[in-house]
């Protein structure tokens, strides 16, 4: 009921034209207690006008995702304002099939109500709690902010009975930062629930489709506090909870479990694997001969690209750019380094010094958002947009199950800030910041995420239709791969 | 289940002989606890809710008889016994109870008094997927005058070298200066891949050891470790760093079969695994994290075994195996658990002189105008008037007769100290009957004992 009010308000504004003459809108809404990704079709009176409504979980309804492929109207918007043509549109009808549930709360920090509730969430499926640290800056006050100092470990028992030891580990490795990048922490994440599904057995009187999606909840609870979930790892988590739920209920035990553990070996292998060996046959095209490569941090798929490039011989160099507090760009160095590949490392404040040298930009991404924003980590908009100054095309490689529902225009609303003392360094002896929480005026802000507008992205290589689409295209895969699911 | 614990309660206390002779180690009281109640009291609080102890028969039967083991323990206790006079090490023991091991294991000794958070040294373990993590201390000065030493010279203890690299958690090279000839050498393999080490003397090792799964394995077929401490972390902490073979070569030589014999061991140890060790491979590869940064290899340097260590610079961390450990443990003790310093059941009188540092234990006498600092009294002790008691530990069962002054001295259990006798920093074994009027400093009050 609060949904449908909050729909019809929305509804009401003018940027909905819902307060315009000539136009009707109704709409129906019904809520089921399974979540649909896909919904909708409107269909209006004169002219066909496909509104898809993507409601995945992580829609708000501030920024309520309509993105109308008015055909024939050219028009294309993603984001909060829906402009409709009043003149072609007669009556609007929306049919809405889900549990659209309000921001997550990962977002909504500075809400004791928000965090009353997560705490009683977290009790019922007995996880702790993990504290906040440190002072927060006002603009990411909405924000968890934790210390690397103070583990959930410390409050969970040892041995980890309520948890299963392989997602402890795993926490513990996410939250210490041994297990980084998105491709890493899917793998990892897959592999510990290959781990679960073994040890698991059904209780008595349970079906295993229900229990075992139950079992799962707080283990991803508990992953949630060690690090916030990346879109890549929540995408794999939604495929796993739809295959559990598909089991037939006659499937033997035996038979349903060696089933998960086949279908998750082949979404490794069909998504990850396959999928890069895909996205570096299209990158490989675009490399020539005599080329200079700029890339940022470190990416796994960019650097598997290089690394495919330099083995077909093409005679390219590569530009490493890297930034602090994290230092990715050495571990990049080091693995072309150690192909052959020679490079130049450089921080991100010499950006601009060596772009004019530079013929192409790579970069990798976290996400990619519905309406063509590129999640990256922090700096990757800064080099797109130094690049864009400079007319140097940026290709931007992410395999498909990485491409999220999500819609976000800036990097304040939804990011992750890690550990502030990671900011602080000892030189000389001298540890300047070490006292920084006593001084009040003082915040230190640790980024991790950062989104890159579409208009500064040339090109996205993925793995799927021809391999090149332009950033703008996202919505289109997705609404592909989920009408094939 | 992820981990078990395993107490090893046998040892027999061969630095504290005065102590030891009539009371076993595990069940020597320290601040009116029996020893092993402090290290099973940590895996309790930690949320242990079952451990194996190894103890002979002798301390079984006082394990079941003690109230304090009954009431304040309440995890179920899987006790193994082993023959007392069997020359059987820690390592042995566990080879003994290989059966009943089924996953990963915490070995602790019971002679440890400690209040490190637990989760140091086993988040080590596991997030590193290490072969061993062990935990080691800052090695405190003991400054109170150990009784009845009069006259003997502390032997000089043999320093124990551990070598850890620049992060501090990582265990290098760990050996004793008894093993060590004629100098310190650290091999050319460590030194290439962790340029920067740092070797500390002055830790105590506090004998508490996660171990694999695949450890145990390895140790039931190398019969030829016996000892964990002495013989086995010091394998594991150098085969880190040895040549490992992944697919056994078949060497005809004779003067091979040693290192055959070496290298399959190796690979016992390199057989740990999940069944996905190629998913965890993958995970590794695209993770961009590194251990160690300056060279070309990957982190761990691709090794598969790895052994970590966890340093406490603050916090209690005692091995009771001295006796100047046991008297300092039981100057600190008390700071471990929150009973009340004098148990309810002790009969005060109301001129007498506590202080507020002191325990008493159960069912105590304590007559007027006595004067008790800074001590320990065991249960059903009964101490006279005018007595002045300082810095003194008082076992269960003694009596004190009227005008005794005892400072900074061990009276063991049931001993009966005469009136008017003074003693300093004397140590008065089991039941031992002090005369009237002795006047005793530094002197060790024994029985003979049976060779």
């Amino acid at each position: 009921r609060e949904m449908r009010k909050d729909l019809a308000k929305s509804l009401q504004s003018p940027c909905f034209g819902g307060s315009e003459p000539g136009l009707q809108t109704n709409f129906f809404s019904s809520v089921t207690s399974f979540s649909f990704d896909h919904i909708s079709h409107l269909v209006t009176g004169k002219t066909h006008h496909l509104l898809n409504i993507c409601s995945s979980i992580d829609t708000t309804f501030t920024d309520f995702p309509l993105m109308p492929h008015i055909a024939g109207c050219g028009a294309q918007t993603g984001g909060r304002n829906v402009l409709v043509n009043r003149h072609t549109v007669e009556k609007v009808t929306l049919f809405v099939f889900s549990v659209v549930k309000r921001l997550p709360e990962h977002i909504q920090v500075d809400n004791p109500d928000v965090l009353k509730k997560l705490a009683k969430k977290l009790e019922r499926q007995q996880i702790p709690l993990r504290m906040d640290y440190g002072y927060k800056v006002s603009l990411f006050s909405h924000l968890h902010q934790y210390s690397r100092k103070a583990p959930l470990t410390q409050q969970v028992s040892i041995p980890s009975t309520v948890i299963h030891p392989a997602v402890v580990r795993l926490g513990l490795q996410y939250s210490q930062g041994i297990v980084t990048g998105s491709n890493a922490r899917s793998v990892a994440l897959l592999h510990a629930f290959k781990q679960v599904i073994r040890d698991y057995t059904t209780p008595p009187n349970e079906e295993l489709s229900r229990d075992l999606v139950n079992k799962l909840k707080p283990y991803i609870s508990f992953l949630n506090q060690c690090r916030p979930l990346s879109a890549s790892m929540g995408n794999a988590i939604k495929y796993i909870k739809k295959e559990i739920s598909n089991i037939p209920s006659q499937c033997k035990e035996e038979e349903a479990k060696s089933k998960l553990l086949n279908c998750i070996e082949c979404y490794i292998n069909e998504k990850i694997i396959l999928a890069a060996k895909a996205i570096a046959k299209s990158a490989i095209e675009k490399i020539s001969d005599g080329d200079v490569i700029l890339i940022y941090g470190c990416s796994s798929l960019v650097n598997h690209i290089l690394c495919e490039a330099f083995e077909k011989s093409r005679k390219f160099r590569v530009i490493v750019v890297d930034s602090r507090p994290r230092l990715e760009g050495r571990e990049a160095l080091r693995r072309l380094v150690q192909k052959g590949i020679s490079c130049t490392y450089v921080l991100i404040s010499a950006v601009s010094y060596v772009l004019p040298e530079v013929s192409k930009v790579f970069l990798g991404a976290h996400a990619l958002l519905a309406n063509g924003y590129v999640m990256s980590r922090v700096g990757t908009s800064q080099i797109a947009l130094v690049a864009k100054a400079f007319n140097v095309p940026v290709l931007v490689c992410c395999e498909t199950y990485k491409f999220c529902e999500r819609v976000q225009t800036d990097s304040f609303v939804s990011n992750e800030l890690d550990d502030p003392d990671d900011l602080i360094v000892t030189r000389k002896g001298k540890t300047h910041l070490k006292d920084w929480q006593e001084v009040p005026s003082l915040g230190l802000l640790n980024l991790v995420y950062d989104v890159t507008p579409p208009d500064f992205v040339d090109l996205v290589i993925t793995d799927l239709g021809l391999g090149m689409i332009p950033c703008t295209s996202v919505p289109v895969v997705l609404r592909v791969k989920n009408v094939d699911q | 289940m992820e981990l078990q614990a395993v107490l090893m309660a046998a040892g027999g206390g061969s630095r504290m002989t005065d102590l030891t002779y009539n009371t076993p180690k595990p069940m020597l009281p320290v601040g009116n606890k029996p020893l092993m109640w402090y290290p099973l009291n940590l895996l309790e609080r930690v949320g242990f809710e079952e451990v194996i102890v190894i103890t002979t028969k002798e301390v079984q039967k006082m394990m079941s008889t003690d109230p304090k083991m009954k009431v304040d323990v309440k995890m179920k206790l899987d006790v193994v016994c082993i023959q007392e006079d069997g020359d059987m090490g820690t390592a042995d023991a566990l080879r003994h109870i290989q059966q009943k091991i089924k996953t990963d294991i915490l070995v602790m000794s019971c002679d440890l008094i400690t209040d490190v958070a637990l989760h140091e040294v086993v988040d080590l373990f596991r997030a590193h997927n290490a072969t061993l993590a062990m935990l080691m201390s800052k090695a405190h000065e003991f400054t109170e005058t150990v009784p009845g030493q009069k006259g003997k010279k502390k032997t000089a203890e043999q320093r124990d070298f551990v070598g850890v690299d620049q992060s501090g958690k990582r265990l290098l090279f760990m050996a004793n200066e008894a093993d060590l000839e004629d100098g310190l050498s650290v091999r050319k393999s460590i030194m290439r891949k962790h340029p920067r080490m740092h070797i500390k003397t002055g830790l105590v090792d506090a004998h508490l050891y996660c171990l694999k799964k695949a450890v145990v394995d390895f140790l039931t077929e190398n019969k030829s470790i016996s000892s964990i401490r002495g013989e086995l972390v010091p394998y594991l902490v150098r085969k880190q760093f040895s040549k490992t073979t992944d697919s056994p070569k078949m060497k005809d030589d004779a003067e091979d079969q040693t290192q055959k014999k070496n290298d399959s061991s190796t690979n016992h140890e390199l057989l740990i695994s999940s069944r996905d060790e190629p998913l965890l491979q993958l995970a590794q590869e695209r993770s961009c994290w590194n251990d160690h940064h300056g060279d070309m290899s990957e982190a761990y340097h691709g090794g598969k075994l790895r052994c970590y260590v966890h340093i406490m610079d603050q916090g209690l961390c005692y091995r009771v195996n001295t006796l100047a450990a046991f008297i300092e443990a039981n100057r600190l003790a008390p700071k471990l658990f929150e009973e009340p310093a004098v148990h309810p059941s002790a009969v005060i009188s109301e001129r007498c002189q506590m202080g507020s540092d002191s325990i008493i234990g159960a069912l105590c006498q304590v007559a007027d105008k006595t004067s008790i600092k800074r001590s320990t009294i065991g249960n059903s002790t009964t101490v006279k008037e005018k007595v002045k008691v300082t810095n003194s530990i008082i076992m269960h069962g003694v009596t004190i007769e009227e005008g005794c002054n005892i400072q900074g001295s061990v009276i063991c259990s049931n001993a009966v100290i005469g009136r008017g006798a003074d003693l300093k920093y004397c140590l008065v074994g089991n039941g031992q009957r002090i005369e009237p009027e002795e006047r005793g400093g530094e002197l060790a009050y024994q029985t003979e004992q049976p060779n």
